[in-house]
């Protein structure tokens, strides 16, 4: 423990409470925006039908429905919003909870709901696709140099990182849980969390084409 | 969400920040910074950070777009000068002829790629054969020609090796194979996988020239003769009377005039409302879409692949219109274009 280097592990171990957070958040936030980059169409998707259903309502008043082709813009703005929601979410659940909270089953029991059945649901596939997502950047970053060695960095660096990072975070979370004053707490959030969560389950990570 | 400890910010409890491990700060920090870089490299996050530092250093430059990334296809204004270049047959000759200086010098990007590209892949006798052949074709047609012939017909791979190497493609090639995609190889189905900066740049060379070169060439709707009723702009609405930017142009025609796709595309909506009565919107890749409106009758379906010229529909007074009439938008990335630009009969000569 005598080295200058095991000397600043130690003092950077002793101080994660002030930036770990930030890394789970950052790592939450990109598996949100890989599944934000799909949730878009399925927004467009609905406005269209909406908008198609209310055309003959707002005739009636006069007023001029939009027109398929300008719903785009609106959609990326949407997913955006929904995106930036949901990051709050995280924000909120990851920042009031103590650093290494005690986990055990009974106090999981203890303290289910909606929201305690969800938090896992959301947040273990959007971690790992954000783990997927630094790893492309680090190889993307280190292939000029050294192409075979940079897709094995790749790969280590997300299992890393969804190991400190998404682990540590999910635990974070699911430890900061305590008992609801109703079981159906967190049932508005249930939605959006879980679409985030299936989005980026499905186009955020490498098993489809693993599977085939 | 209540928690078993009440909030107390950042700082854990003396208890819970033993209960952290006492090594791995190092690794752990640098895992962070890493995601960091990875939310600045892959998110508009990092673009919005070196426009904040431009801003506050007094540089000029453009505010990114957030959405940026959730928006496929080029910008109007990228398309407007390209369209410049397209339609200057002595800026395109000398993008393909220059016998000094690297090829293509001078010409603002992705023309200049598909210059160099062009000249690139052919040397001595050949790059004059090319470029006799290619002079020989009308201006917008030229540099799409000499890749298509210099790459047998992929004119997409082409424009994208070049503007973001050969190299990072097969990685994003890789990367949409293992999340199952069906065709990984073409550009739209692997360009979510390009790193940030490379991805901004084939978006400009390959989906800002092929999106350009799909507008360029398009047929116009109706080929019986008809007059331009109203015009692309704004205009007060005949109907409600406010002042409102007209998307497209009106065509006054017959009911019954048929109705011919603007370019080869799949028919993204044949449906009907009350605005637009019976519409069609073809999907022409590349960002670029058309849109019928007020038809009387459709003869393709959602999810139809047509060709240029195809006849699609009938044209018709359906929908809020005060005479029959058909209503073409076009459109190349986020924006609604004048169809009247891109015109064939209206177009320079090459």
């Amino acid at each position: 423990m005598d080295d200058p280097l095991s000397r600043l592990d130690a003092a950077l171990a002793r101080s994660r409470f002030a930036w770990i957070g930030l890394g789970q958040l950052a790592l939450i936030g990109l598996g949100l925006h890989l599944a934000a980059d799909h949730l878009d169409d399925q927004v467009y998707a609905a406005l269209s039908a909406l908008v198609e259903r209310l055309a003959g309502p707002l005739e009636t008043v006069g007023l001029a429905p939009a027109s398929p082709d300008d719903l785009l813009e609106p959609s990326a703005w949407i997913a955006l919003a929904l995106e930036l929601l949901t990051l709050l979410h995280a924000f909120n659940s990851l920042t009031l909870t103590p650093l290494a909270p005690t986990l055990s089953p009974r106090a999981y029991r203890d303290a289910l709901s909606v929201h305690a059945l969800v938090l896992p649901l959301y947040w273990a596939p959007t971690a790992l696709a954000g783990a997927w997502v630094v790893g492309m950047s680090v190889e993307d970053a280190l292939a000029p140099f050294a192409p075979t060695p940079a897709r094995w960095l790749g790969v280590i660096t997300s299992v890393l990182i969804a190991w400190r990072l998404g682990l540590s975070g999910l635990a974070r979370v699911i430890g900061g849980l305590s008992a609801p004053k109703s079981r159906l707490q967190g049932i508005l959030w249930a939605p959006l969390l879980l679409t985030f969560a299936a989005l980026a389950a499905w186009y955020g990570l490498p098993w489809r084409g693993v599977l085939s | 969400m209540s928690r078993r400890t009440p909030p107390k910010g950042l700082k854990p409890s003396p208890k819970a920040a033993k209960a952290g491990p006492a090594r791995g700060g190092l690794t752990d920090l640098f895992l962070v910074v890493l995601t960091v870089f990875g939310v600045m490299t892959r998110t508009p996050v990092g673009g919005v950070v070196t426009w904040a530092v431009d801003v506050a250093r007094g540089v000029e430059t453009e505010r990114p777009s957030l959405i940026a990334t959730f928006t496929a296809g080029p910008s109007a204004r990228l398309l407007a000068e390209l369209e410049a270049i397209f339609v200057q047959p002595e800026a395109l000759a000398g993008a393909l002829g220059s016998a000094q200086g690297a090829p293509g010098d001078g010409f603002p990007e992705p023309y200049r790629t598909a210059a160099r590209i062009a000249l690139a892949k052919s040397d001595g006798p050949a790059d004059d054969t090319l470029r006799a052949e290619v002079a020989a074709l009308p201006a917008e047609e030229r540099a799409i020609a000499a890749l298509d012939r210099l790459y047998q017909g992929d004119v997409e791979e082409a424009l994208e090796v070049y503007a973001v190497g050969a190299e990072p493609r097969e990685r994003a090639i890789r990367r949409a194979r293992q999340v199952g995609e069906d065709e990984p190889s073409r550009y739209a189905t692997h360009r979510a996988f390009l790193p940030d900066a490379q991805a901004r740049a084939a978006r400009a060379a390959v989906d800002g020239t092929m999106g350009l070169a799909k507008a360029l060439t398009l047929t116009w709707p109706i080929a019986a003769p008809h007059r331009v009723s109203s015009r692309y702009g704004y205009r007060v609405h005949p109907v409600l009377k406010t002042r409102k930017l007209h998307n497209g142009v009106d065509l006054s025609a017959p009911i019954g005039t048929p109705v011919l796709a603007a370019q080869a595309g799949e028919v993204e909506k044949a449906a009907q409302d009350p605005l637009n009565g019976k519409f069609i919107i073809v999907n022409h890749g590349h960002g670029v879409r058309s849109s019928y409106c007020h038809l009387d009758a459709l003869h393709v379906e959602k999810g139809d692949e047509v060709t240029a010229g195809q006849v699609i529909a009938d044209s018709g007074n359906t929908g809020r219109s005060t005479g029959p009439h058909l209503h073409f938008t076009l459109r190349v990335g986020r924006d609604a274009v004048d169809p009247e630009r891109f015109r064939p009969e209206l177009r320079p000569e090459g």
